[in-house]
């Protein structure tokens, strides 16, 4: 048996990653780290989609997980052009120093 | 042999996605990210997701973390140490993450699962580019298809984004 491992175990790493990644969003200051985090997120959610596609022995889950790299993509070049224009603004990529609109 | 498998994977993966969040330095923390996407390609190997395994190295592991690699470079951000300045951050994000994660390891080993812990046994092409690619290009044909305009779209905005501050500057 190629699969030996159970499903909540894949579940649990899942949420593991996505778990760590959340608290690297909510706990760095620094712009690109923040991405980065938030690319950990999608993987985790990734890694869920891709062990129920296994278990159910369905592709779509795969389909989907492709989606969401697409989609990373999409966001990855977005953020980090977003990034470069904060960076030349403010000369800083601090989000507690990024506070225009805090009034 | 296979949980084994998952167990070094899932120890590597765990142990970088840790290191990504953090290393101070930007530059450390992407890199441990490509080690964590690389661990994550492995275990979609495991999951028989192999043509997913193959796009994580080449689009995630290869294409995205070079052009987050290439924004590090190009700013420089060695200099701009104040992480973490506000002790009180960690600590109410750590008990946020901590509340959200215990509600879902609550939920995941509390509720039966949608399918049997023994997995399926699946045709030979399962993952491949043959399975995969009849789904794409059949079904899910128009997700597809907007997909690709949406990538198009980013990047020309990408693009806009990036340069209009150039064009202002240059006046």
């Amino acid at each position: 048996m190629m699969s030996a491992t159970p499903l909540s175990w894949y579940l649990l790493l899942s949420f593991a990653i996505f778990s760590i990644g959340l608290l690297g969003l909510l706990i760095r200051r620094n712009l690109v780290v923040m991405l980065m985090a938030m690319e950990l997120m999608l993987n985790g959610a990734n890694l869920a989609l891709v062990a129920y596609a296994r278990f159910r022995g369905d592709e779509a889950g795969q389909v989907m997980a492709f989606f969401v790299m697409a989609l990373a993509a999409a966001e990855a070049a977005i953020g980090l052009a977003l990034v470069l224009a904060i960076y030349k603004h403010f000369k800083t990529l601090d989000v507690d120093r990024i506070s225009r609109l805090n009034g | 042999m296979e949980p084994i498998l998952f167990a070094v994977l899932a120890a590597v993966a765990l142990v970088a996605a840790v290191a990504t969040i953090a290393w101070r330095n930007p530059l450390r923390s992407a890199f441990s990210l490509i080690v964590c996407l690389f661990a994550l390609a492995g275990m979609f190997v495991t999951l028989f997701a192999h043509f997913l395994a193959a796009m994580q190295i080449l689009v995630y592991a290869g294409a995205i973390m070079v052009l987050f690699v290439f924004v590090i470079m190009l700013l420089d951000l060695s200099g701009h140490g104040s992480e973490l300045k506000l002790r009180i951050l960690p600590v109410l994000g750590s008990l946020a993450v901590l509340a959200v994660a215990g509600k879902f390891a609550k939920t995941v080993l509390s509720t039966h699962p949608l399918v049997t812990d023994v997995p399926p046994a699946v045709p030979d092409s399962f993952g491949t580019v043959p399975g995969v690619a009849e789904l794409l290009l059949g079904q899910f044909l128009l997700p597809f298809e907007l997909v690709s305009l949406l990538l198009l779209v980013a990047v020309v905005g990408a693009v806009v984004v990036a340069r209009r501050r150039f064009w202002r500057e240059g006046k």
